[in-house]
């Protein structure tokens, strides 16, 4: 009785390990990274976070939008490598557009 | 004198404590996905765990023992493996996490990728236990946890809607995503009745000689630095679900809670957070590498006790030097924090009966405890923990797999 | 020390502290020794990881002494206590007239000192 608990627990453990390292990402999910990208890009401008981390939010959110089948992640994606370029060049202008476009593609969610 | 002394740095302690990366993970979830929805989990947690701390204080004022020193003595070895096994996990990928969470707080503000600061970060902590003694530990870690207030003081701010604060601190049902709801107000209670917390508090009072003359300090250090962590912890909640949730931002990844105190803190709010994390983080992983020292020499009947030197009590300190090598194993090989942090906190409530129910039995053992042994208010909580602790045991991984995201 | 003593209560799984009332290991197991009519007497202590695996399952016991034969610095898997050395029994532990450092007890504890701890610096007290 009690190997079969036991081995009950360890299979459940091993899919839970397994599916969250999976990480099922929604189209909900898709809306909240749009929405972040758009907040990062807004803070950045009003120089309330440094470069490094809004690059580092691209990486993560670029990560996660690659693994969502939503309508809007290709386009976020594309206008995440541009913010990506165009503060890396410090293109204050091209920043607040791209920032519009994240809020544009938010309210198409 | 000396008792007002403790009473103040117990509350600093239990403040450092509480708050760690587990309730800062479920936390700003809960907020960003439920706004102020799930602050009752919380205040649930709070009640719970503040029993908890108080029997565990009182247990080892009493009896002069840590609980797992007590447990194996009381119960015997083969009793006792169990809960060991589990909490000897659970408390590795806790530090994991927690290590996790420095590493986090270090990429935010050198811009540096998690993976870097794995080793280094161990090697830090390392020092700090080698070269420290219990109170230096717990006075530095907690007097410097207090920037954590930092979230109090935005959540304010941000002046929340009474009502509404008020709303969510009763139980409500979601009005969508339900099985998500659940899990995080199940992590929220597993994230802040962490077994290592209760366990690590018995073995603290033992290493401060706390007597029977400490039982009313006990109840006001459990009662007022735990409710304290939870204010902390309620103004996280407020601040993502006033920062966050309006503008549809979840927190799948902890750079997205990162934003939360750029609001109320215009220049600071980022550093602030980075700060706020690592140094919650840095005191809870020295908790918890010390805690897992703390079970193994007691269970061996090792030599133990942070003030000893570190050749008096070798094996205690390897203990706490491979749990860090392989707690920063995680964060070494590149894995998610946020998602270590979730996957710990899903377990340690799992974990929660076979941890806790021993404690509760010999809180009623008057053999032990004389005239300190559970009275019928204790008791009374002792029993609805019990139900508390195996329901979730049934509910938290099934929910885990179900409402995760 | 009490007139009657629990074997089992009193004495197994307490903690074990020597002449310095420094921690040295707790009681694993007790054997007793069953001589022609008479009751058992406690014979001696048996301290150390291979007889808490006996308690669990013996062949873990057998795996353990594999490895302990390869890799420990323990003179014996079994560690003795007599019943002789036992000074006292008190509510929190059993004293003996030992020097838990001379003993193999202290076996892993001596090596690690000697070998690893001595090697970094501050590992003494200040």
């Amino acid at each position: 009785m009690q190997c079969t608990n036991a081995g009950m627990r360890r299979h459940l453990l091993f899919a839970l390990l397994l599916i969250a390292a999976c990480s099922r990402t929604t189209a909900d999910q898709a809306s909240s990274w749009v929405a972040t990208l758009q907040f990062t890009g807004e803070q950045w401008l009003a120089g309330r976070v440094p470069t490094s981390f809004v690059r580092a939010t691209i990486d993560s959110a670029d990560r996660a939008l690659q693994k969502t089948k939503a309508p809007v992640a290709p386009a976020a994606r594309a206008a995440a490598e541009e913010m990506r370029q165009a503060i890396d060049r410090n293109d204050r202008a091209a920043v607040a557009r791209l920032v519009k476009r994240f809020a544009s593609l938010h309210a198409s969610t | 004198m000396k008792k007002a002394m403790t009473l103040a740095l117990g509350i600093l302690t239990s403040v450092g404590g509480f708050f760690d990366v587990g309730n800062i993970a479920t936390c700003t979830q809960a907020g960003a996905r439920f706004r102020f929805q799930l602050i009752w989990a919380m205040l649930l947690a709070t009640i719970v765990v503040i029993f908890l701390i108080e029997m565990s204080g009182r247990f080892a004022a009493v009896t002069n023992k840590a609980l797992p020193d007590a447990i194996r003595e009381h119960f015997g070895f083969t009793f006792w493996l169990v809960p060991f096994a589990i909490l000897t996990v659970i408390h590795i990928l806790v530090l994991g996490a927690e290590i996790g969470g420095v590493c986090f707080a270090l990429h935010l503000v050198t811009g540096l990728p998690l993976q870097v600061w794995a080793l280094p970060v161990a090697v830090l902590l390392w020092l700090f236990l080698w070269r420290s003694t219990f109170s230096a530990i717990e006075n530095s870690t907690s007097l410097l946890g207090l920037i954590t207030l930092c979230f109090v003081v935005a959540a304010v701010w941000h002046r929340p809607p009474l009502h509404d604060l008020l709303r969510g601190s009763l139980p409500s049902l979601p009005s969508q995503h339900p099985a998500n709801y659940w899990f995080i107000a199940v992590s929220i209670v597993g994230a802040v009745i962490a077994p290592y917390l209760f366990y690590f508090y018995s073995s603290g009072a033992v290493e401060d000689e706390w007597d029977a003359s400490y039982i009313p300090v006990n109840r006001a250090v459990s009662v007022i630095g735990m409710a304290f962590g939870s204010v902390i912890s309620i103004g996280a909640i407020i601040v993502a679900g006033v920062v966050l949730a309006p503008r549809g931002i979840h927190v799948d990844d902890y750079h997205q809670a990162a934003l939360m105190l750029t609001s109320a803190f215009p220049f600071w709010g980022y550093v602030l957070f980075a700060v706020s994390m690592g140094i919650a983080c840095l005191g809870a992983a020295v908790e918890v590498a010390l805690s897992m020292s703390y079970t193994f020499a007691q269970t061996f009947g090792w030599n133990w006790g942070e003030d000893l030197a570190p050749d008096e009590d070798a094996r205690f300190c390897l203990v706490y030097t491979a749990a860090l090598l392989v707690g920063s194993l995680f964060m070494l090989v590149g894995m998610d924090p946020l998602q270590l942090t979730m996957i710990t906190m899903a377990l340690s409530a799992a974990a929660l009966p076979f941890v806790a129910i021993p404690m509760l039995l010999l809180m009623n053992d008057r053999k032990l405890l004389h005239d300190a042994a559970n009275g019928a208010i204790s008791n009374v909580a002792a029993a609805a923990i019990v139900v508390l602790t195996l329901v979730l045991a049934v509910v938290s991984i099934p929910l885990a797999v179900v409402g995760g995201s | 020390m009490k007139e009657r003593l629990d074997v089992i209560r009193d004495l197994l799984d307490r903690q074990l502290v020597d002449s310095d009332e420094t921690k040295m290991g707790r009681v694993d197991g007790i054997v007793l020794d069953i001589d022609g009519d008479g009751p058992p007497r406690i014979d001696h202590f048996e301290l150390g990881f291979a007889v808490l695996a006996r308690r669990i399952h013996p062949r873990i016991e057998r795996w353990l002494n594999a490895i302990r034969a390869r890799w420990s610095v323990r003179r014996s898997a079994r560690q003795i206590v007599p019943w002789a050395k036992v000074v006292d029994v008190t509510a929190y532990e059993i004293k003996v007239d030992l020097k838990a450092i001379d003993t193999p007890a202290f076996d892993w504890e001596r090596w690690l000192r000697d070998h690893i701890v001595a090697k970094i610096p501050g590992a003494g007290g200040e």
